[in-house]
């Protein structure tokens, strides 16, 4: 049986500042990703320098891009998939304060989807269809966002100040 | 006592590997998935990484995972880069020309004009400047996907310290 293992290691709110962070930038690149078609069906060009923003990391194939109506994401249906995974895991550590570290075998297991469809595609076997491809890549994001969001707490951890004992009756003295 | 594993062979072996990879035409394509060659690169210098401070009996972190990834990341920029730059110079513009028809498609208000001056200028630098532009990207995406591949490799194969053990410990002092 896979076994989960939750640490009980909360981060200081002071030192909450980076997952925080990274977090929110997780969020706002995931946001682009529909706010890049938005804008230039609302005849923006920043549409068109956002999608480009992209460009490194996604095909941005329009037939394999997801549509919600004013025309394809910024990015592919798995990369869509990935990130707002990811960006989900992120949140959900950052609010709860508690890092969540699955086995690896649960990575292997979310990952196999991906691969798979992957490969069959770059050899020219049928792929899926792209909400199936975004539902597959879903889990191996959010599977990678609970390890990335354990690093930062852990790191964060690490790095803050001990805090100080509190001394009873410290604060009445003067 | 054993002395801290180095951190530049995991990530020169990762580094270079991947590297290559990233600039073979066919193989790159995986970067098209969330720039997956990148952070398999720092995912796997910290594997490489765990292992070594695991047999040296040193604690890893997702600490060192971040930092061995960064610097396998940036290795892998340097690599792919310079190959990648070397042969899109041997075999043609490649993605600069998508880069101008996208941008010509997107709207925006750039005058063609400048956009011809400017593929006309990488076209006659004789392929340094694509060189020097593919070694920026590379760079850049390989340190921030290089550590997050680290980070997520640094938490899924984390060694936490050893504690002391009697074979280990200090000889007591002394008594009388």
């Amino acid at each position: 049986m896979l076994q989960m293992t939750e640490y009980q290691k909360s981060v200081p709110r002071t030192s909450r500042l980076v997952p925080g962070l990274v977090t929110g930038l997780a969020a706002l690149w995931t946001a682009g990703v529909v706010l890049a078609p938005w804008l230039s069906s609302h005849g923006s060009f920043l549409g068109g320098w956002l999608r480009l923003l992209y460009r490194p990391g996604c095909h941005q194939i329009a037939d394999r891009c997801l549509d919600l109506g004013f025309g394809p994401m910024a990015v592919c249906a798995r990369c869509a998939g990935l990130y707002l995974g990811g960006t989900l895991a992120l949140l959900w550590t950052t609010a709860r304060n508690h890092p969540f570290r699955p086995h690896p075998l649960w990575l292997a297991t979310v990952a196999a989807p991906t691969i798979l469809d992957f490969a069959a595609g770059q050899i020219g076997l049928p792929s899926l269809g792209n909400w199936t491809r975004f539902a597959v890549a879903l889990p191996l994001g959010f599977m990678a966002g609970l390890y990335l969001g354990d690093a930062l707490i852990e790191t964060a951890r690490l790095n803050s100040a001990p805090q100080k004992p509190k001394i009873p009756g410290e604060d009445s003295v003067g | 006592m054993n002395q801290a594993p180095s951190m530049l062979k995991p990530a020169l072996i990762s580094g270079v590997a991947f590297g290559v990879a990233g600039a073979i035409p066919v193989v790159n394509w995986i970067n098209c998935a969330c720039c997956a060659l990148i952070i398999g690169c720092g995912f796997f210098a910290a594997f490489l990484y765990s292992k070594d401070s695991r047999a040296a009996g040193f604690a890893f972190r997702p600490g060192n995972g971040a930092t061995v990834g960064l610097v396998a990341g940036l290795i892998y920029g340097v690599v792919s880069g310079v190959l990648g730059g070397l042969i899109s110079s041997v075999l043609g513009m490649g993605d600069w020309q998508e880069v101008i028809e996208q941008i010509q498609t997107s709207g925006a208000n750039i005058d063609p004009e400048v956009l011809d001056g400017i593929t006309h200028f990488m076209e006659s630098s004789g392929g340094l400047v694509i060189i020097l532009i593919g070694i920026f990207v590379a760079l850049v995406l390989g340190a921030i996907f290089g550590t997050i591949g680290g980070l997520i490799g640094g938490s899924v194969f984390k060694v936490e310290p050893q504690p002391p053990t009697l074979e280990n410990a200090p000889p007591p002092p002394p008594v009388g």
